[in-house]
């Protein structure tokens, strides 16, 4: 309804559009004064006046005036405006200049941009220059280590997989901590779907389609977005046409995708002394006879095996059949151009990659149309739309190790002595132990894949009413479906049971959002800029799933469900919520010294309680210019300096269920052929968003004619309220209730500094950035006077978010190869309890950053990205049951085997093995404790890139505008303390996809 | 001009301010979800009130109640079950380590929590007749019974047998429902004494017993699953002349269906085991615990019951060779974690060489046809051991199966022992033509006079072989106060070791200000 009436309003006006008086006629040429080219689109107006036009593809305009017009008015984005006077002459050619500041100055913040010397929020901005052609599935991961205070961190190698974008910390117990992601005015969902592989949805989107990324990191600037935005904001600006000749890129590149590593395991002799030993410390009584001849057993051998035998039994390598080198591939075609009325920007592109572990892979098809249309004077019309397919083969158990058939975790952890194949060439079957299959086969005859199609699309509307007012109406749809499909074969140990086991699921997800803002902007006096903007915002966004089970196929040649035949399980989702927001800014700039922002969001969310549907999130920033000052107006070294400070308040919604604050009946498990039903949860109606209040202050400066530019800037964000699954006495009937209680208080130091070494003459120019981020958080408070949560010791006040506490490893007894712990009054232990649990560190990097460094000289150009985390420890499921020296049927670390304790009087880091619980009587496991945790630190060499462009001159006999070629290489060196495949991972590393090293070689062409 | 300027402005706002404000707000955010109801219409029906109850028995399949540990534990913490590290499970629960456990408590306050809210919904239900709604309380209170007795005899001393000073009491119990945040966020939940649970059980199987008809389906409460439970409730409470009392009648009426050598095979075979008064049901594949933790992957390596060769001297493998002998691929399925100790073997009066060696080899079997619940396992796991097979698909799907919970032969092995004990009800008569019912439907010879500890011993015998992995060593040794001995490590738990007492919640404990009493060392 409010759409309809808003368009037929348009009509209205554009009917009514007015005519002006006119006398004199003036036609003239605008060119670029730098190449002397055309440009088109050029606004040319008179002063003080609302006559314009716009000059056409060639650069020539013609203008009509009064004779009362003095000066003509010629401005371009990214050139300064010139002022001509008109005087009697009716031909006026004009060169405009490159606007250096505004070109490279120029920041997207919510609803709008901004000159940088504007902002007065904590805004980073990368380019779609700094990641083209990196061979990576979803954009967030060129965000890693090129912005200060934005932490990115692949959860596994799974290309197109989940990506963790945290911005100054994770400050919330369970509001979530990814940012809200709007691409081209589209907030999206942003959400990975993990079915049977892991899809990110904003992996649809082509990072080489990506103009730039803006990330809004401080409340103030946030808080326009309102009760979502207090994980930050991450706008991502695609590509637009410009005006003049269509220019045509081609982009090809190919590469290799190779394993981080390969853990260094035990030979097959070395394996079977170690479970001799442990067996024998755990069992003294037994004889070394028998518990050889259980270790043989064990393995499939027979007992009658001498030692002669047992010494020329052969080592397995199942690592190297599980891993593999991968292909990647990108091709990709784009076009821009247009006149001064209409713009386009186009590209298709097509990118495969393997993983490095079978059949793991991502092949995605992407297509982007971007169209801009002047209608007239007043009324542009633009449209975006990105189409996505993507198709990725699973892997064959789940995306995790919770899964012992995933090859990823047990291709290590398999002993050395168990064969692959069998001497015929079949598999080998008889996989004993606990990882009692053979994972080669499970990945073999075990398939499915995710495929996904997605839309994003949107149209705006743009009027101007007067060169000062504006309205703007937009409209966007996100939708993607993925339908997912899984076979266990029945020829593997899981599928067996089943006689076969097929699943399917289809999930559905739209996110309709309309936004209109009123602008209106005034400059009086030209020193007193005042801009202002309200607007109105709605979002629905809804998701449904179903799916499907069978079991009991007549073969394995069968695999869609239609051929199951037993149904297994049917079910059917869906949820959704909605948000509704009034928002508006007013900003305040007195000569571009002093510059005053304030905004405001009332934002209502359809999962809060019926008492707090609606909140008001408010911010202020302020800018202080001081190189305007008169005092450095004539200091010819300081460029720029720029002091700022923002203090806004921001909301948090993710993280709860959409019906949270209710008190409803789920569907329950079945007995008996009935169906069940069972209260799902306790109603708050009082729950609400949480809120974060935070103060930001900097420094931006740029010294030295630019050679030194940077930003140093602080932070404390205070999250009250903070949404927590809070812990009922299970006696109630109910373990927890979702309320709003504690607060967290994080604290930061940013700094990125950027020098230009050597800008020579003869073309010579080498630049380095690097970015360092401190953060930290503590919990101020929980509820009710708790220290501790009563669930969770770890959760307590004073201590970081992310802090492990447990009990503290001391190493072992040298006396008896035994684990030891320390007790709470440092007195060494065998059997630490509850009380001796202590903080040992923390789960999140407080220390993260990266080192950028640009070289070129005469067509040649070099970029290196190195990048770092500090101060983390982390578990690595898979990590811990190589440490297990013996204690179950496991290969070990040969670093492990060759440390651990044998005689008394050793002094080591590893115990004794010891088979079966290994847990020795009266004693803590060996890998409990602080020995389940390792230290994640690492550099590594992020993304290597060497290129060379040909000269133009050349390429001009050929009619090719442009030619690049260029060799990358990823993820190629990785300094580390850290033992298992990779220290990159969040949360639980156990037995997930470990990322890869690449290596592409590329062409890009311009015509 | 400046008037069309102002004429626009001034419409835009106004049409602005019309668009935004068209509907209320708090309409624009309305969304209902689909796969939920609002609570205020949940239990308005009889559907309801049996969706609601289906709930409460699903809670009975779960991995901590009769899906897994109830049954699994009782075996692994006592003398009946030894680890075979196969996957690595039971590991530590077999070898009595602090902290590997029953874990029913948190599931079981939230089923008990459910079951008052029915109970408090039901004088609200029109479509219900009075006489209905009476079965209906037979039926929750028969559940709050058996969940109150599950939490008690795991996380507190079983009364006559108490090591006091590690005595903290019973456990919380709930007979009012929790319906509201602020209910939940206030509630005091005291651990009470012992007495007053089982006072608390007495109390709901007496309606139980009352209300509930006979049985006509064992997947449901009914009156002779009240009378079974009633009647281990007291002997627990070592209430005999009440045992003696609910096992007779319970006997007068079924009776016929004990099972016997010829049809004991079948019976427990069978999708339902004839015997059952109360049998916790699984209808669905997809019910089933999985290959994780189900019961038959908990006890056994097979997929299903072989055909010959077995590893059995009843079977010829003469000129065979050990290869030979492995189970097919297609037999191995689940882990056998968790295999019977010899003592138990034997006690079963099978022969067994070389168990958990590659030369596993049963030489014989006695007359006892309840030793045909155990057969050797796949060599594809590693050394087979003599498993058991109580549970082996029997629904029709690998690893799922239904428990028995309650059989009509405990009726006969609670009187025997009641009978047996001291006091007015004691008949040692009658106790020994009680265990020769059960030695003789189960192929085994009448014994003549038995008196004092002998004739004890032998019904704790028949009942420790009666309900080999059924989930009853472990409390029938606790009831009594008996050290534990463990076969595997030839040593004894004593009965004053705190690891016979479960640790309860931490969380609980921490959050209840000093009123829920963790349990001595932990």
């Amino acid at each position: 309804m409010k759409q309809k009436l808003l368009s037929m309003f348009f009509v209205c006006l554009l009917l009514a559009s007015a005519a002006f008086a006119q006398d004199k006629r003036i036609t003239g040429k605008v060119t670029a004064r730098e190449d002397g080219l055309p440009l088109p689109g050029v606004s040319v107006k008179v002063s003080g006046t609302s006559i314009g036009t716009q000059t056409d593809a060639n650069g020539n305009y013609s203008i009509n005036v009064t004779s009362s017009a003095k000066t003509l008015e010629f401005s371009f984005i990214g050139f300064t405006t010139q002022l001509t006077t008109i005087g009697n002459k009716s031909t006026i050619n004009v060169g405009l200049d490159i606007d250096a500041k505004q070109l490279s100055e120029v920041v997207v913040t919510g609803y709008g941009t901004q000159a940088k010397r504007e902002v007065g929020g904590s805004i980073a901005k990368v380019t779609g220059d700094q990641f083209e052609n990196q061979p990576i599935a979803s954009f967030q991961t060129a965000l890693q280590g090129r912005a200060a205070g934005v932490q990115v961190t692949a959860n596994n190698g799974i290309p197109g997989g989940a990506i963790n974008v945290q911005i100054r910390g994770v400050n919330s117990f369970s509001g979530g901590s990814q940012p809200l992601y709007i691409v081209d005015g589209v907030q999206l969902n942003g959400a990975t779907f993990g079915g049977y592989t892991q899809t990110n949805t904003l992996a649809g989107i082509n990072s080489n389609d990506i103009e730039s990324i803006e990330v809004l990191k401080d409340a103030a600037s946030s808080a326009i977005y309102g009760a979502q935005a207090a994980n930050g904001v991450v706008i991502i600006t695609t590509k637009k046409g410009k005006a003049g000749k269509t220019n045509f890129k081609a982009n090809v590149y190919t590469g290799t995708v190779d394993p981080l590593k390969f853990i260094d395991g035990l030979n097959t002799q070395e394996y079977i002394a170690l479970r001799r030993e442990a067996l024998q410390n755990a069992n003294p009584r037994s004889t070394a006879t028998a518990i050889r001849n259980s270790i043989l057993t064990e393995i499939n051998q027979p007992i009658t095996l001498t030692d002669a035998e047992i010494a020329a039994l052969p080592t397995y390598n199942w690592q190297e059949e599980a891993f593999r080198t991968g292909i990647v591939q990108n091709y990709e075609l784009s076009a821009s151009g247009g006149n001064e009325k209409t713009t386009f920007f186009t590209s298709g592109a097509y990118n495969t990659q393997q993983a490095t572990v079978t059949k793991i892979d991502f092949k995605r098809a992407t297509f982007k149309a971007s169209l801009d249309h002047k209608a007239n004077d007043k009324l542009t019309i633009s449209s975006n739309i990105n189409l996505a397919n993507i198709i990725q083969q699973n892997p064959a158990l789940g995306t995790d190790g919770s899964s012992l058939g995933s090859p990823a975790f047990a291709a290590s952890l398999i002993p050395p002595a168990i064969p692959i194949y069998n001497a015929d060439g079949s598999y080998n079957r008889t996989v004993p132990g606990i990882l009692n299959q053979n994972i080669i086969l499970v990945n073999d005859y075990n398939s499915g894949d995710q495929k996904t199609n997605q839309l994003i699309g949107s149209l705006s509307a743009n009027y101007k009413f007067t060169s000062d007012l504006s309205f703007k109406t937009f409209a966007s749809v996100e939708y993607a479906s993925i339908l997912g499909q899984s076979y266990r074969d029945p020829r593997t140990p899981d599928g067996a049971t089943f006689n076969g086991l097929g699943q399917t699921f289809n999930n559905q997800r739209s996110n309709v959002q309309s936004t209109s803002t009123l602008t209106y902007n005034k400059t009086f006096n030209k020193v007193h800029k005042f801009t202002s903007f309200a607007g109105f915002e709605y979002r629905y966004d809804n998701t449904s799933t179903i799916t499907a089970q069978g079991t009991n196929y007549p073969s394995f040649l069968f695999r869609n469900i239609s051929a199951a035949g037993t149904p297994y399980g049917v079910n059917q989702t869906f949820t959704g919520y909605k948000q509704l927001s009034y928002f508006g800014r007013i900003g305040y700039n007195f000569k571009d010294k002093y510059i005053v922002n304030a905004n405001i969001r009332y934002a209502g969310s359809s999962r809060f309680g019926a008492d707090n549907l609606f909140g008001l999130f408010p911010g202020v920033t302020f800018a202080w210019n001081v190189n305007e000052e008169s005092f450095l107006k004539n200091v010819s070294w300081v460029n720029n300096l720029k002091f700022r400070a923002s203090y806004g308040q921001t909301g948090r919604d993710a993280g709860i269920g959409n019906f949270a604050s209710r008190s409803l009946y789920s569907a329950g498990p079945v007995y008996a052929n009935v169906s069940g039903i069972a209260p799902a949860g306790l109603a708050n109606p009082a729950l609400a968003w949480e809120r974060v209040t935070g103060l930001d202050l900097g420094v931006d400066f740029s010294l030295f004619k630019d050679r030194l530019s940077g930003s140093f800037g602080v932070f404390q964000n205070d999250n009250d309220d903070l949404l927590l699954n809070q812990p009922l006495l299970s006696t109630t009937g109910f373990t927890s209730i979702t309320t709003n209680v504690g607060s967290i208080r994080a604290k930061g130091i940013e700094v990125e500094l950027t020098t230009q070494n050597f800008n020579t003459k003869s073309g010579f120019r080498w630049s380095t950035s690097f970015n360092f981020t401190w953060t930290n958080n503590e919990i101020t408070s929980l509820y009710g006077g708790l220290q501790q949560l009563p669930s969770d010791p770890s959760t307590r006040v004073g201590s970081p978010l992310t802090a492990v506490y447990t009990f503290p490893y001391a190493g072992v007894n040298p006396a008896t190869g035994r684990p030891l712990y320390t007790d709470i009054n440092n007195n060494l232990t065998y059997l630490p309890t509850a009380p001796d649990r202590r903080l040992i560190g923390q789960s999140a990097a407080p220390w993260f950053g990266g080192l950028t460094n640009d070289l070129s000289f005469k067509g040649f150009d070099v970029n290196v990205l190195f990048q770092y985390q500090y101060g983390q420890i982390q578990q690595d499921g898979q990590e811990t049951f190589l440490r297990e020296v013996g204690r179950r049927q496991f290969n070990t670390y040969r670093d492990a085997y060759d440390a651990r304790w044998t005689t008394p009087g050793q002094i080591t880091n590893i115990s004794r093995a010891y088979g079966g619980t290994g847990t020795e009587p009266q004693g803590f496991s060996p890998i409990g404790g602080q020995a389940l945790f390792q230290k994640t630190d690492y550099i590594r060499l992020r993304t290597a890139q060497i290129g060379y462009t040909f000269p133009a001159s050349i390429l001009k006999k050929v009619n090719v505008s442009s030619l690049r070629l260029y060799l990358q290489g990823t993820n190629l060196y990785t300094n580390t303390a850290f033992n298992g495949y990779d220290p990159e991972f969040s949360g639980t590393a156990t037995g997930i996809i470990p990322q890869s090293k690449n290596y592409t070689f590329g062409l890009q062409l311009g015509f | 001009m400046k008037n069309i300027k102002t004429i626009y402005f001034k419409s835009l706002v106004g049409l602005f301010i019309a668009a935004t404000t068209l509907s209320s707000c708090d309409k624009q955010l309305d969304i209902q979800p689909k796969d939920q109801i609002d609570a205020s219409q949940a239990l308005t029906t009889s559907a309801g009130v049996d969706a609601s109850i289906a709930t409460v028995y699903a809670t009975l399949k779960g991995e901590s109640f009769y899906g897994n540990r109830l049954i699994g534990l009782a075996e692994a913490l006592a003398d009946n079950g030894q680890a075979t590290n196969k996957s690595g499970r039971y590991l530590n629960e077999a070898a009595n380590i602090r902290g590997s456990h029953f874990s029913n408590w948190t599931a079981a306050y939230v089923a008990l929590n459910r079951i008052n809210i029915v109970l408090e919904a039901l004088p609200n239900i029109a479509d219900a007749s009075d006489a209905k709604k009476l079965v209906y309380v037979g039926e929750l209170k028969f559940l709050r019974a058996l969940f109150h007795f599950d939490l008690v005899r795991t996380y507190s001393y079983i009364p006559g047998a108490v090591v006091a000073a590690q005595d903290k009491g019973g456990v919380p119990i709930l007979l009012k429902a929790i319906n509201t945040a602020d209910a939940a966020l206030s509630a005091v939940t005291p651990r009470v004494p012992t007495a007053e649970v089982y006072k608390a059980i007495y109390d709901d199987l007496d309606v139980s017993v009352a209300n509930l008809g006979n049985i006509t389906n064992s997947s449901f409460a009914n009156k002779q699953a009240a009378q079974a439970l009633y009647s281990r409730v007291a002997l627990y409470n070592k209430d005999f002349a009440k045992v003696v009392s609910l096992s007779s009648s319970l006997i007068t009426s079924r009776a016929s269906t004990l099972l016997n050598p010829t049809n004991y095979f079948a019976g427990f075979t069978a999708l339902k085991n004839p015997e059952s008064l109360f049998e916790v049901t699984y209808i669905l594949e997809s019910e089933g615990l999985g290959v994780n933790t189900s019961l038959q992957t908990l006890f056994s390596t097979l997929k299903t019951r072989l055909g010959a060769p077995k590893r059995d001297s009843t079977d010829n493998y003469t000129g065979r060779t050990a290869t030979d002998r492995k189970i097919p691929i297609g037999g191995t399925a689940g882990f056998g974690d968790l295999v019977p100790t010899l003592p138990l073997i034997n006690a079963l009066g099978i022969t067994v060489t070389g168990n958990g060696t590659n030369q596993t080899l049963i030489r014989s079997r006695s007359s006892d046809i309840r030793n045909s619940m155990f057969e050797v396992g796949s060599s594809l796991r590693s050394n087979p051991h003599i498993e058991c097979t109580k549970f082996f698909g029997k629904v029709g799907y690998v690893n799922v199966d239904n428990v028995p919970v309650l059989r009509i032969a405990e009726a006969y092995l609670n009187r025997a022992e009641a009978y047996a004990e001291a006091g007015p009800q004691q008949n040692i008569a009658l106790a020994l033509e009680d265990v020769n019912t059960i030695r003789t439907s189960r192929g085994l010879p009448a014994l003549g006079t038995l008196i004092g500890s002998a004739l004890m011993d032998e019904i704790l015998l028949q009942r420790r072989i009666e309900f080999a992995f059924e989930g009853h060593r472990f409390f029938d040794l606790k009831r009594r106060g008996q050290d534990i001995f463990k076969p595997v490590t030839n040593s004894t738990l004593l009965f004053d070791n705190f690891v016979i007492l479960p640790g309860i919640p931490q969380g609980d404990v921490d959050a209840s200000n000093g009123t829920i009493i963790q349990n001595t060392g932990y």
